[in-house]
């Protein structure tokens, strides 16, 4: 029989059930998107080698405790960041202490400016593809790392709002609230740098 | 018509695909009649292609096979952990016996032998001499044996308490290449 690829939950029961190759598969599917995750929280290949083998290496020692019947992605993810989380803080104390902080500014201002800058005509959108592309890459590093987060989370890992919020323990609507305003900073970021 | 214009969170779902079909449609028939909230939902998901096309870190190409490695590695050292457990308890439980025994012998000898007395005579009379026979006496007296087997079974069973406690709680694994 031609096998169809197991679902992650398939192979965790197995692997907890001693099956060494469905671990292994579990590592093979997830090994880059976590590396890719972490070295965007990172910026250094090195740290975030260590956190990819580390986060497995924290799963297959709890394997007895994991829920099998909870989506298994989310709850791999959340390690993971957890873990991004304190190499960040051992390195760079101050700049990525804002993973950690829920609300750091006035909301309804930053509701409001951006609310404007939705409607306003922009430079930005007028950008040849690639050129656009290259200044969303820049202007995602000035995000806040809150919001780095939930968009790499979004549109690199693919992940829908439901597992954002799983990974991030974060209401659902929290999670929409962080990728709007993310992408509102985003457009101001690039509003600035285009008008320039 | 601006009263229908879609609302800034409107959009935002209505690009994401984060809405049901029937508030879809509604906004689908908005959109084909407004062109300012046309050009916006044009401009979101402008946005949302550029993101889609965020750059993707690749990982090293056997960096899967490595984790796996030590994983196993993992394991199998969890498993000789496990194993090992009840062996060092037992040992540890016979140590602290053994040490408690030879201690109530140590201060049953130090009864008998009179050790305590050569102590209240030295610490009382300062102005004592120190004779080599006084002392060779006081040597004699200690029952050194039951001292030194009571000394050895202590420290086992503390050398044995520090591997249980590492058998119990591994310290946070170290696998940097
Ligand atoms: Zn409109």
């Amino acid at each position: 029989m031609l096998a169809l690829p197991s679902s992650d939950e398939t192979l965790l029961t197995q692997s907890k059930q001693g099956d060494a190759s469905s671990f292994r598969a579990l590592v093979e599917r997830y090994t880059a998107p976590i590396y890719n995750l972490a070295y965007r929280l990172l910026r250094d290949p090195m740290d975030a080698e260590n956190v990819t083998q580390e986060t497995f290496l924290r799963i297959v020692l709890s394997l007895e405790r994991i829920r099998s019947d909870a989506p298994f992605k989310p709850f791999l993810f959340r390690i993971a960041i957890n873990l991004c989380r304190d190499a960040a803080r051992k390195k760079r104390p101050l700049l990525f202490s804002d993973l950690d902080s829920a609300a750091p500014r006035a909301d309804a201002d930053e509701d409001a400016s951006a609310a404007i800058a939705d409607d306003a005509p922009t430079s930005w959108e007028r950008l040849e593809e690639q050129e656009l592309h290259a200044r969303v890459r820049d202007a995602i590093d000035t995000l806040p790392p809150k919001y780095q987060l939930v968009i790499a989370l979004r549109y690199v890992e693919d992940f829908s709002y439901a597992e954002i919020a799983q990974a991030l323990d974060l209401p659902l609507n929290t999670v929409r609230t962080h990728l709007r305003r993310a992408k509102q900073q985003l457009r101001l970021v690039l509003e600035d740098v285009g008008g320039s | 018509m601006a009263a229908n214009h879609l609302t800034s969170d409107d959009m935002e779902q209505y690009v994401e695909k984060q809405m049901g079909d029937r508030a879809r449609a509604a906004m689908d028939e908005h959109l084909a009649a407004c062109a300012i909230c046309g050009a916006r939902v044009a401009r979101g998901q402008k946005l949302d292609a550029a993101l889609h096309a965020l750059p993707r870190a690749r990982a090293p190409q056997d960096l899967a096979a490595r984790i796996s490695a030590a994983v196993e590695w993992r394991m199998e050292q969890e498993r000789a952990r496990r194993a090992r457990m009840p062996l060092i308890a037992v040992a540890l439980s016979f140590s602290l016996l053994l040490a408690v025994w030879f201690g109530l012998e140590m201060i049953i000898a130090f009864q008998d032998n009179g050790v305590l007395d050569f102590l209240a005579v030295f610490t009382s009379h300062s102005e004592f001499s120190y004779s080599p026979d006084t002392l060779m006496a006081l040597i004699e007296a200690l029952p050194l044996s039951e001292v030194g087997l009571m000394l050895f079974a202590l420290v086992t069973a503390l050398v044995l308490a520090q591997q249980l406690v590492d058998t119990i709680r591994p310290n946070a694994m170290q696998f940097r290449r």
